[in-house]
């Protein structure tokens, strides 16, 4: 069972040093989250304020597309106070793939999807969701290493009694450690 | 290049929250039900069991709810149901006259059951009921004041029983359990597992992809623990004044304090951006009772007790400050 593991391991490990196009990224999008719930509330839907987090460990790209895993971290704060009610607070830790697709030098889009796990911020109780992504990624600066970037993503939080949407404006910041690959 | 940018902003703009252009609803009337007993009449068990902080812990609760709906400007009409001493005799008891029923405020499980039908008639629907019991519990079962010697029936079941009697009631109810193993009334979440009851991987898949669907539950519940025991314990050491670890807390989260006697401050520990949610008195209580939460192998401890509260989405406002 160790062996495989540790073969893919060091698959993943040793691919950026091996070959060119292979990238790593952190992105930061601040977000209004918007819960939408399929049970009866007060209200049509419920905003709270996201930020999320994401890595991506290992990438690949060519010239006009790019796919990467993705670790997201998002902190979903209580919506506005309204009512008898709120919906509540959770942070949330998931996994995903996204792509890309460069539609010029400045423009791309992109769209990711993934599963979480979730914990309510106050209270020991804790959820599974789905999402799935789709925005616009605008460069904003380029250097033979790095290219920084501003992205809007729409996501959609798919949970058992919540459909949310969230939109946001981020940054993402990409970084091909190795240049086009060492060898 | 400003172009893009109002492009990538205007969705933002365009879903600006709902919260900020509605008017808020109609705040209600707050009705509170505080039941402490301490069982020094009883004769279930040989007797056993009497309880030193419980009559403290509803005696308390009530003021510090009252002062908390003072501050929030809401109305509040309060009613304190008990067992003291070694009687049965109910005439030393006074009267409660809850509209224009009198009911006996001996805390049996008749009269509390007629307490709760006279509610049913005067509450509405913007009101809000909040029920408190400090006293001996069982696996979803609460112990009342028995009528007579002879009586046997003074177990209360909360699922079955108590809550049952609170469906005519209208308006928002949140019910306080200060007992041993509380929490094994709060039921199952349908969209959300209890981290407390160590759910399994499959757990997790099952409750997402289950038929059920959430509602907001008719009836809150916020216990004293999870599935263990309840304990008591002197406000500070050496004094004779007792209170559950639990109800000390919430009595803390909720403003109050003791010195020579017990105080209301001008400040609610608990309130956060302006209100008092029960997540926010969970929190306030995990973080500052007197026990550890758990007992780890780490940690091993005699005594703990972990607080429980209904799981799923929603957050119960309590009150606006």
């Amino acid at each position: 069972m160790k062996k495989p593991l540790v073969l893919s391991l060091l698959l993943l490990l040793t691919l950026p040093i091996a070959g060119g196009g292979f990238i790593t990224t952190i992105s930061y999008i601040p977000s209004t989250y918007l819960s939408i719930p399929h049970f009866e509330d007060e209200l049509p839907f419920r905003t709270s304020m996201n930020n999320t987090f994401i890595f991506e460990p290992f990438g690949y790209e060519t010239e006009h597309w790019s796919v990467g895993t993705s670790l997201k971290g998002a902190f979903v704060t209580p919506s506005l106070r309204w009512g008898n009610y709120r919906a509540r607070g959770f942070s949330s830790l998931g996994l995903g793939v996204r792509f890309s697709y460069d539609l010029d030098e400045r423009f791309a889009l992109f769209g990711s999807g993934g599963m979480a796990i979730n914990r309510y911020t106050a209270i020991e109780w804790a959820f599974l969701s789905f999402w799935a992504e789709a925005g616009i990624e605008y460069t904003i600066l380029e250097t033979p290493n790095t290219e920084l970037s501003a992205i809007l993503p729409i996501t959609v939080d798919l949970r058992k009694e919540i459909t949310a949407l969230s939109i946001g404006l981020g940054l993402r910041w990409l970084f091909d450690p190795y240049g086009g690959g060492l060898i | 290049m400003k172009r893009p940018i109002i492009f990538l902003l205007l969705p933002i703009l365009l879903l600006a929250s709902c919260e900020l252009v509605q008017d808020q609803p109609p705040q209600g009337k707050v009705y509170g039900v505080f039941i402490g007993l301490d069982y020094d009449n009883a004769t279930w068990h040989g007797g056993e069991g009497f309880l030193e902080g419980t009559l403290n812990d509803a005696r308390e609760l009530k003021t510090a709810f009252q002062h908390v709906a003072e501050l929030a400007d809401l109305q509040m009409d309060s009613y304190l149901m008990y067992q003291e001493g070694d009687t049965k005799d109910q005439s030393t008891y006074e009267m409660i006259t809850v509209g224009e029923t009198p009911i006996r405020s001996y805390a049996s499980k008749a009269n509390l059951v007629s307490l709760l039908g006279a509610l049913a008639n005067i509450i509405e629907e913007e009101d809000f009921l909040i029920i408190t019991y400090h006293g001996h519990g069982g696996e979803d079962v609460l112990v009342m004041a028995p009528e007579s010697d002879a009586e046997d029936n003074i177990e209360l079941k909360v699922a079955e029983e108590l809550l049952n009697a609170l469906t005519p009631v209208k308006g928002r109810k949140l019910v306080i359990l200060d007992s041993c193993y509380s929490g094994m009334s709060v039921p199952p979440s349908e969209s959300s597992v209890s981290l407390i009851r160590s759910p399994s991987i499959s757990d997790w898949f099952n409750t997402y992809f289950s038929d059920g669907s959430y509602a907001i539950p008719p009836v809150t519940l916020f216990t004293a623990t999870a599935d263990s025991k309840a304990w008591e314990y002197e406000v500070k050491v050496g004094s004779d004044h007792i209170h559950g670890i639990f109800t000390l807390a919430l009595l803390e989260a909720l403003g109050g304090y003791h010195d020579d006697t017990f105080r209301m401050g001008d400040t609610i520990p608990a309130e956060k951006n302006g209100v008092v949610t029960v997540d926010s008195l969970y929190a306030y209580v995990k973080e500052h009772q007197k026990l550890p939460l758990r007992t780890t192998i780490y940690r091993p401890a005699s005594r703990y007790q972990h607080p429980m509260t209904n799981g799923g989405a929603m957050d119960f406002i309590l009150f606006t400050l």
